[in-house]
């Protein structure tokens, strides 16, 4: 157990060239160890045992034979279910997807399997990513590792459950309103959503397609540089994802480069409503990123109370959309009807759970004749409006903005599945950036060992992934030199 | 305000029971109250933003590429007549 604990993908893969282990016997520790740990936990909804063991030893081969093998190679990592890996079931948290199986890979499962990684798994998640606990998946509520009463926060609850656990060295989760950084606040992980574009998303289930972005859970910042360079690039099969060249600055960044940049606080963040270990935390983080010599500047975007309400209404039109398709004809369960239109009606009667019935009726209505305009149309435009205070600002000679990740520690289960609203509302700090489509990271606020994790939020400008890492990569070796 | 669940779930073809209805119906009152701050912004000349990022349309050329052997996609079908999807009547 405490070699799993241990392990970073870096450390893995030092430790494996050194041949302290082996990739085969390290994939099969973590299955025992998910064996009795996953009971308490409930983070997999799936497990690939005798997949993973046979990628495993494909890289002992590989190895052996003396080949040069990827960074990722033989890494054990969690796939929130939302994500295709060919043959495997995927579920999306749904009922309706109960017994589908993956008839292709998704791009970031394809570049990953091409670097040797190992997937242990699917993680557990709500339902179609419609939530903020991963108590709305149709399957089990997966507990927060650090206190089992609470949520691991959503929708890739499972992800970074897993990885908090150290059931997986690494995650991968989805993000459309704050669902990578959301949960990696709430169990002292490293969440990482990039730039809109950035990262394909061919083979994920689509939610809110113009917000939706695929990203790593991880133990480390240099982690997540990591398995973000590795998914990164153009797909012909997305057209909206991009071609960067990020070269050696995401994992290798420089001090004299960090130290150069100036972050933004803005003041809208820090308002009413903040809860007061938040707020001391990330003001720790901000006194810690002050000794590395980096500038800090007010900053204000003065949009973002009208953030909520632009996203519940462009993601619940584009959610009505896009799970149309579960229709009941081509895949998925099928219930019994009598007519073509009937099935329709009972598939998705019987299949969606409550969340996503809510957002599918809230979508068509914000939709509809005669509430187009005043809705979704508003919407559109004051989503503009967001994008544009933040390039105001970054044009102000800002760099990174400095946030909170989200205005409580974890919450306790049952909390909130009463009231939409409250859940919607934990999602405040971080809706702002996936309407914008910039690149937000949470990072776990150092030194709160015995206490719940709390993170902080640093967002970059479009497809500045590296100072984000970097900032962060230098914050984390600050604790390394107190240790 | 004036959202009919029930109207609404016909247009979404989703069969709710009656105490989703009745849940949804207050929920929905609840959120859209939070969206009425939205009216007061000012959007005058404010172009939509319509997705993720300011990117221009993608082009590439309209080819067919062929995916495996269809049998992966034909065996996720509900009901199946040899090759051949099955689905119920359009009309009883």
């Amino acid at each position: 157990m405490d070699k799993l604990r241990d392990l970073t993908i870096k450390k893995f893969h030092r430790e494996l060239l050194d041949k302290k282990f082996s990739a085969l016997e390290i994939t099969q520790d973590f299955f025992k160890y998910i064996d009795v740990r996953d009971k308490e936990i409930d983070a997999y909804l799936s497990l690939r045992e005798d997949e993973a063991l046979r990628e495993a030893g494909a890289v002992d081969v590989a190895l052996a034979a003396g080949e040069n093998i990827n960074v990722l190679s033989g890494v054990p990592l969690a796939i929130k279910d939302n994500m295709l890996i060919y043959g495997g079931p995927t579920t999306g948290g749904s009922k309706i997807l109960e017994n589908y199986k993956a008839a292709y890979d998704s791009t970031v499962i394809s570049k990953l399997k091409d670097k040797g990684a190992v997937f242990l798994g699917k993680t557990n998640m709500d339902e179609f990513a419609m939530g903020s606990s991963t108590e709305n998946s149709a399957f089990k509520v997966t507990k927060n590792p650090h206190d089992l009463t609470r949520v691991p926060g959503g929708s890739s609850g499972g992800s970074a459950a897993a990885v908090a656990s150290h059931m997986a060295i690494a995650a991968l989760g989805s993000d459309t309103g704050g669902s990578i950084r959301q949960p990696a606040s709430f169990c002292g992980v490293v969440g990482l959503k990039p730039t809109y574009g950035a990262v394909s998303r061919f083979g994920l289930m689509a939610m809110a397609s113009s917000l939706d972005q695929i990203g790593p859970l991880t133990k480390t910042v240099e982690d997540a540089a990591i398995l973000f360079k590795a998914i990164a690039g153009v797909d012909k099969r997305d057209s909206t994802s991009v071609e960067r060249e990020y070269g050696d600055s995401l994992t290798n960044p420089k001090l004299e480069d960090i130290r150069n940049l100036t972050v933004g606080i803005p003041d809208e963040y820090f308002r009413d409503g903040l809860d007061k270990e938040v707020s001391e935390a990330v003001t720790g983080a901000i006194k810690d990123l002050e000794s590395l010599g980096i500038k800090f500047k007010k900053v204000s975007l003065s949009h973002t109370k009208d953030a909520l309400s632009v996203y519940y209404i462009i993601m619940p039109a584009e959610v009505s959309t896009n799970l149309s398709r579960f229709d009941g004809i081509r895949y998925g369960t099928r219930e019994e009807a009598k007519n073509l239109s009937d099935l329709y009606f009972e598939n998705k009667g019987a299949g969606f759970g409550a969340e996503v019935k809510r957002r599918i009726i809230l979508g068509t209505f914000v939709l509809s004749a005669g509430y187009h305009d005043a809705y979704y149309a508003k919407a559109q435009k004051v989503r503009r409006l967001i994008k544009e205070d933040f390039e105001k600002v970054f044009d102000s000679g800002v760099d990174v903005i400095l946030t909170p990740v989200a205005s409580t520690p974890a919450f306790k289960i049952g909390e909130k599945t009463d009231d939409p609203m409250q859940m919607y509302l934990s999602d405040i700090f971080t809706i702002p950036v996936n309407l914008a489509g910039l690149p937000g990271i949470s990072i776990p606020v150092r030194g709160r060992e015995g206490k719940l994790p709390v993170g902080f939020q640093l967002i970059g400008k479009p497809f500045r992934e590296a100072d984000i890492l970097g900032i962060g990569q230098f914050y984390e070796k600050l604790g390394e030199q107190q240790r | 305000m004036d959202l009919n669940v029930d109207y609404m779930a016909k247009l979404a073809r989703v069969k709710l029971t009656e105490k989703e209805e009745k849940k949804f119906s207050n929920d929905l009152v609840k959120i859209l109250d939070h969206f009425k701050d939205l009216q007061a912004v000012d959007t005058e000349g404010v172009a939509p933003l319509t997705g993720g990022h300011n990117l221009k349309s993608v082009m590439r050329e309209d080819k067919a590429e062929p995916f495996k052997d269809g049998e992966e996609l034909r065996e996720a079908f509900p009901d199946r007549d040899g090759n051949y999807l099955k689905v119920p009547p359009v009309f009883e």
